[in-house]
């Protein structure tokens, strides 16, 4: 029977990511429509709740639900692509420190140098040094997504690696193992067709609580102005635009607040059940 | 004992030198960095003579070196200097903030004790709130307020703490006007009066950390007393007819605080870096709020130090952590 927890989270989830991808179609305002009439934009703006605008408008009269949705887009897209990063260079650490016994000791102790890196402070450093010129490189759209999906991911995968290396370390000693070695099997074999599907499910759970953390630590930045620029909306920046009217408008800062909350706490709730499924120890706690 | 300490010492060293390097490229390697960065108002002349003392034609190994002189000789013999009023680092060139043109230390310090009480004083209070959390939660494991703690550790997790944060001093400091909305660094504690004042300008800040990570620090300790109930020795001690609450306290107790208090040490830098959100939203004048200050005025070697502080932290931690963990648990010391 599946963790209730499980079901609880892929519903929110797929609910959340329906919303977000279908945005679009189902709330078909343009959310950087900003009036060019201006008697008409002063109107529009900072309007409550109504029929035409569910979570009324912002200071420049755009529509708030608009915004979120497409908020949600890069703020999911921002979580999953810095998980897949993280993900992908963690599990190579872990694999190669599990299987190349020369490699171990370095990697590893590379591993922990990296845990001890403070999080918070070098993101906002990096994201304030390489800002400009990644704007400059790529793009003003491509540059801060890229930069910043990066500095996640890059700071991320180390918890991947140590996952990875201990269960690479377990499973060499398995006989199925040691028969594909047995009949000739090199290492590289080995690795795409014994480890590789035998990691999938720890790092599956690992992967979905990196994503949460993603979308958290990329909210954090933008919360402190030194994420996405301001008309490229996220939740977090969303969130960070509306903290100046939060006195008057507080539902502002309270929709993508909630939105991230709700994210977060459907991607923890996977990872709690996918855990609980995975480890039949823990399936009758 | 010693000589694990001693070993522990040890392999701190090359970490914080990686560290340090890491802190010091990123800063250095940055696009335009460092000689661009300094503001233009300052003239010609006097930005040569900056480039020059920088180091900026030399190499990078060399300038790294340099910056590690500074921070590792010059600024602890000025911090000697200060305290003993001995001229030791006299005639040294510092590192200098190019917001307020002084020391980088000076700021540090001046900022330091309002991070202190605040973000320290608030992880302590929630340490301490975790304590009977999460003994209650572990005695009748699946009972309501286990439950409860399940479910309010699950929201305090995926709750962001800029979003608490943001909506509690909506609520009481701004609504109901309970209490100030920004921190009053000047206030000194004379007589009741202020020390009332400092009370209630803390509590928000406080508060809003102590029950978020008294929930997560009790869900640890329920944890870890869910391995020690089981254990033989707890039976022995329930059969010689120890009431409940000795068995709990004395027996239990001890053995599953050890992994906690590990816990609690390394979730500290954690909890720093978090300083810079909760700072920024209650305005309190403490060291993230300098850093992000000095990161909004591209003041780099004030946020170069910052960060690097902010890394001595986290490796000062995990030495404790491991230390405390041998120094609790005899099996690691001997084994």
């Amino acid at each position: 029977m599946a963790d209730a927890r499980l079901v609880a989270g892929l519903a929110l989830l797929a609910g959340l990511a329906a919303a977000v991808a279908l945005g679009p179609w189902l709330w078909p305002l343009d959310p950087t429509f900003i009036d060019p009439d201006p008697v008409r934009m002063l109107a529009a703006r900072n309007l409550p709740g109504s029929a035409a605008h569910p979570l009324g408008t912002d200071q420049l009269g755009r529509d708030l639900l608009a915004r979120l949705l497409q908020g949600g887009r890069i703020s999911l897209a921002v979580g999953l692509s810095a998980m897949v990063l993280a993900v992908t260079l963690g599990t190579a650490v872990g694999v190669l420190a599990g299987w190349v016994r020369g490699l171990d000791g370095l990697l590893m102790r590379l591993t922990d140098a990296w845990l001890s890196l403070p999080l918070l402070p070098l993101l906002l450093v990096l994201l304030m040094l390489f800002r400009d010129a990644a704007s400059r490189a790529l793009g003003p759209e491509a540059g801060p997504f890229i930069l910043i999906v990066a500095a996640l991911g890059l700071t991320a995968w180390m918890p991947v690696a140590r996952l990875a290396r201990a269960e690479v370390l377990s499973l060499r000693e398995r006989d199925f193992i040691r028969a594909a070695q047995g009949i000739g099997a090199r290492g590289p074999r080995i690795i795409r067709h014994h480890l590789l599907p035998n990691l999938a499910a720890p790092v599956l759970v690992a992967a979905t609580l990196c994503v949460a953390e993603a979308i958290l630590l990329e909210s954090v930045l933008s919360f402190l102005g030194q994420g996405f620029p301001p008309d490229f909306p996220t939740w977090g920046s969303l969130l960070h635009e509306g903290l100046d009217d939060i006195r008057s408008h507080p539902g502002r800062v309270l929709w993508p607040g909630l939105a991230i909350t709700l994210t977060v706490l459907a991607v923890n709730l996977l990872g709690e059940g996918l855990r609980r499924q995975l480890d039949p120890r823990l399936r009758d706690l | 004992m010693r000589r694990y300490i001693a070993r522990r010492l040890l392999i701190s060293v090359p970490t914080l030198l990686v560290i340090s390097a890491v802190v010091f490229l990123v800063v250095d390697l940055a696009p335009g960095s460092p000689a661009s960065q300094i503001p233009q108002t300052i003239p010609a002349e006097v930005r040569a003579r900056i480039i020059e003392q920088m180091g900026v034609n030399e190499p990078a190994l060399w300038r790294y070196l340099l910056w590690l002189r500074q921070v590792f000789m010059i600024e602890p013999l000025a911090a000697l200097d200060a305290t003993f009023g001995t001229a030791m680092a006299e005639g040294q060139a510092r590192i200098t903030s190019w917001q307020s043109r002084g020391p980088v230390m000076e700021v540090i310090a001046e900022r330091l004790p309002q991070t202190l009480a605040v973000v320290g004083g608030g992880y302590l209070l929630g340490a301490v709130l975790a304590l009977p959390i999460g003994i209650v939660a572990a005695l009748r494991p699946g009972g309501l307020w286990d439950r409860g703690l399940g479910l309010v550790t699950l929201l305090g997790v995926s709750l962001p703490t800029f979003l608490t944060a943001a909506l509690v001093s909506l609520l009481f400091a701004a609504r109901l006007g309970w209490f100030p909305t920004a921190y009053d660094t000047t206030l000194r504690v004379t007589d009741w009066a202020s020390l009332g004042q400092q009370v209630r300008q803390m509590a928000l800040p406080v508060g809003v950390l102590a029950l978020a990570n008294a929930a997560v620090i009790g869900r640890y300790l329920r944890a870890a007393m869910q391995e020690v109930l089981p254990q033989d020795h707890v039976r022995a001690a329930r059969a010689r007819g120890l009431s409940e609450m000795r068995v709990v306290l004395v027996h239990v107790l001890p053995n599953a605080l050890i992994p906690v208090v590990t816990v609690i040490a390394l979730g500290l830098p954690t909890v720093f870096g978090g300083a810079i959100v909760t700072e920024t939203i209650f305005k309190v004048n403490g060291i993230g709020a300098a850093l992000i200050g000095a990161i909004r005025a591209s003041d780099l070697p004030m946020v170069q130090t910052i960060v690097f502080l902010f890394a001595v932290l986290v490796v000062l931690c995990n030495l404790i952590a491991d230390v405390l963990y041998a120094a609790l648990d005899p099996r690691l010391r001997h084994g």
